[in-house]
C-alpha cells in the first residue's frame, strides 16, 4: 500500500541557553522527533527572535549568567501575545526560591537541567504542546523531513552521545584548571569586584559541566556542580559570605570533582545506595539546620543529640559520613571522635565538624583528635550541601592518624586531603596560622 | 526556613529567662552552658546582634565570675523583641511568595 505524507507545519522550539552540550542534546533529540529547533544564547536574542516570528515552546535556561533569568520571562510574558505559549524554566534543584519566582512570571514548569535527561526533557514538551506520541497527532511525525538548513546533522543517539562525552571529559582537565585559577583569585584578593569576577566565571563553568554531565548521565558530575553553581550564585548576591570556610569547601569540591572525571574515564557502574549519614549535636537549631540543608540534595541522617548515644550507634553500625558539634555535655565531640578512629565499624568515616567562625582553636583540635574537615556556622545551606557532596563522593577517604597528627602536623602545613593545588594554610585554618599552632 | 525560626523563637525566650536566674543566683556553671546553647542557634539563624554577648557571658560562666553578666544580658533583652519583630516580617514575606 502507497503510503502519503502529509504536509505538516513543524511546531518550533526556542531554546534560549548558551550550554553548546546542552543545546546540542536537546536539538538531536527534538529534531529527530521532527521539531524545528532554534536557539538564542542570550535573552536579548530570544526577544528579537520573538518578535519576528511566534514559537510554539520555550526553554529558558534561568541561571544565564549575566542575565536575569526571571526579568527575560516576565518580559516575553508582558510584551509579546504569549499567556498561551509554553514556557519551561531550567532552574537549580539547590535554589527553591529560583523556581518558585519562575512559576509566579509565568514559567509553566520548572525543570532541572542537571536532572533530566533530553528524553524526560522530550516527555515534557510533548506533554506541554498536548500531541502524544502519534506520527498523525499534531506537527510531530517521525517522517516529517527535516529541512533546516541551519540545523546540525542528526546523528545516531550512541554516536552523538559518545561524541559529546568524549568532549566532556577532554574538556575537563582545561574546566578544572579555569576553576582552580578562579579559586585562587578568590581566595587571595580583598578586591570584591575582582572576586565577583572569578565568581562569575565560576559559576559559569560549573553550570555548564552541570548540565553536561546530568544531560549524559554522570550523576555524581551534575550533583557535584549543579550544588557547586548555587553556591555560587548565593556568593555573588551575599559576597559577606564568601568565608574562609567556604573557600575550603570549594576547593575541595574541585578536587572531588576531578576525581569523578578520572573515575568518569573509567567505564564502571555508579551504585545508588543511600548514604547513612549521622548528625551529633546537643542543640537542637543547629541539628535541624544540617538535616535541612541535607534534605536539599535528598540526602536523609539519623540526628542524636547525645554523645554518647551516637557512640554506641557507631560502635554497631557503618556511617558514611558524620557531622559533630564540637562542644556537647558529658562528652565532647572531640573525645567522640577520637573513640571514633578507634571503632571498626567507622576508623575511616569522614567526621566534619560544625564550628563557629571565632572557634580557632578547637578547629586545630577537631583535626588532631581524628576529624577530616569543619564546616564554620553560620553555612550557607548550599554550603553543607557541597560539603557532604564532597566527602560521599570522595572515594575511601583515608582515616586521619591522631599520634601523626599530634605529633608531626606543624600549625602551617595541616593539610587539606588530597589537595593537589597548594591554598595558604591562613586559608585553610582561618586566617591566623598563630592561633591553630598545637601546643 | 519557617520551622527554624519558630523554632528559634520558643526556645530562645525561655532560655534567656533561665539565664537570668541563673545570673541572679550567680551560677555561673548554668549561665556559661545556657550562654553556649543560645549562641549555637543564634549562629545558626544568623542573629548576629546575639553572638557577641553571648559569648561574652559564656566566658564569664566558665571563668566563674560574672561581673557585668547583668549589663550582658540587659543588652539580649532590649534586642530580642527586636529579633522577634524582624523574623515576625521575614515570615511574613516568605508567605507572601509562597502564595
Amino acid at each position: 500500500m502507497k503510503r502519503i505524507y502529509q504536509p505538516i507545519k513543524k511546531k518550533t522550539i526556542l531554546i534560549v541557553d548558551d550550554d553548546h552540550v546542552a543545546i546540542q542534546i536537546y536539538r538531536g533529540q527534538f529534531q529527530s522527533q521532527g521539531f524545528k529547533v532554534e536557539v538564542a544564547g542570550n535573552g536579548h536574542g530570544a526577544m528579537q527572535r520573538l518578535k519576528n516570528e511566534p514559537v510554539d515552546l520555550l526553554i529558558l535556561d534561568l541561571g544565564l549568567p549575566g542575565i536575569n533569568g526571571v526579568e527575560v520571562l516576565k518580559n516575553i510574558r508582558l510584551e509579546f501575545d504569549t499567556q498561551t505559549l509554553p514556557i519551561i524554566a531550567l532552574t537549580n534543584a539547590y535554589l527553591s526560591h529560583m523556581a518558585r519566582v519562575a512559576r509566579e512570571a509565568g514559567a509553566s514548569r520548572c525543570v532541572t537541567k542537571a536532572e533530566s535527561t533530553s528524553g524526560q526533557m522530550l516527555e515534557l514538551v510533548r506533554e506541554l504542546l498536548a500531541v502524544g506520541h502519534s506520527n498523525n497527532d499534531g506537527a510531530i511525525s517521525k517522517v516529517a523531513v527535516d529541512d533546516s538548513s541551519e540545523t546540525l546533522p542528526v546523528h545516531s543517539e550512541p554516536e552523538f552521545q559518545e561524541q559529546l562525552v568524549a568532549a566532556l571529559l577532554v574538556n575537563a582537565p582545561e574546566t578544572l584548571a579555569k576553576l582552580r585559577t578562579s579559586h585562587l583569585v578568590v581566595a587571595m584578593s580583598d578586591q570584591e569586584d575582582l572576586r565577583q569576577t572569578e565568581l562569575s566565571k565560576m559559576h559559569r563553568q560549573v553550570r555548564l559541566l552541570a548540565g553536561s554531565a546530568g544531560l549524559l548521565g554522570f550523576r555524581k558530575i551534575a550533583e557535584m556542580t549543579n550544588s557547586l553553581e548555587a553556591l555560587f550564585i548565593e556568593l555573588q548576591t551575599k559576597p559577606k559570605k564568601i568565608t574562609p570556610s567556604v573557600i575550603r569547601t570549594v576547593a575541595q569540591a574541585i578536587d572531588t570533582l576531578a576525581f569523578l572525571f578520572d573515575q568518569a574515564a573509567k567505564p564502571q557502574s555508579e551504585k545508588s545506595v543511600p548514604p547513612r549519614i549521622l548528625v551529633v549535636d546537643d542543640e537542637i537549631i543547629s541539628r535541624e539546620t544540617i538535616c535541612s540543608a541535607l534534605g536539599k540534595a535528598n540526602l536523609t541522617a539519623v540526628s542524636l543529640d547525645d554523645s554518647f548515644a551516637a557512640q554506641r550507634l557507631l560502635e554497631q553500625d557503618h556511617f558514611d559520613l558524620i557531622f559533630l558539634d564540637v562542644e556537647m555535655p558529658g562528652q565532647s565531640g572531640l573525645d567522640l571522635c577520637v573513640n571514633i578512629r578507634e571503632m571498626a565499624t567507622n576508623r575511616a568515616t569522614p567526621v566534619v565538624f560544625v564550628t563557629s567562625h571565632s572557634d580557632f582553636g578547637s578547629r586545630a583540635q577537631s583535626t588532631l583528635s581524628g576529624g577530616n574537615d569543619f564546616i564554620a556556622k553560620p553555612f550557607l545551606l548550599v554550603e553543607l550541601v557541597v560539603k557532604s557532596l564532597t566527602w560521599l563522593f570522595k572515594k575511601n577517604p583515608q582515616p586521619v592518624s591522631i599520634s601523626s597528627a599530634q605529633n608531626s602536623a606543624p600549625a602551617e602545613t595541616v593539610r587539606l586531603e588530597s589537595q593537589p593545588f597548594a591554598v595558604p594554610a591562613a586559608l585553610q585554618l582561618g586566617r591566623e596560622p598563630s592561633l591553630i599552632r598545637p601546643a | 526556613m519557617q520551622h527554624l525560626i519558630d523554632l528559634y523563637l520558643t526556645q530562645t525566650a525561655p532560655l534567656l529567662d533561665a539565664l537570668n536566674a541563673a545570673i541572679q543566683t550567680n551560677s555561673s556553671g548554668d549561665v556559661a552552658r545556657i550562654a553556649h546553647k543560645l549562641v549555637g542557634s543564634s549562629v545558626s539563624c544568623g542573629v548576629e546582634a546575639f553572638t557577641q554577648p553571648l559569648r561574652e557571658l559564656e566566658r564569664l560562666g566558665r571563668e566563674g565570675g560574672l561581673s557585668g553578666a547583668g549589663a550582658l544580658f540587659d543588652d539580649l533583652r532590649q534586642k530580642f523583641p527586636r529579633v522577634q519583630s524582624f523574623f515576625a516580617q521575614y515570615t511574613q514575606t516568605l508567605e507572601c511568595s509562597s502564595l
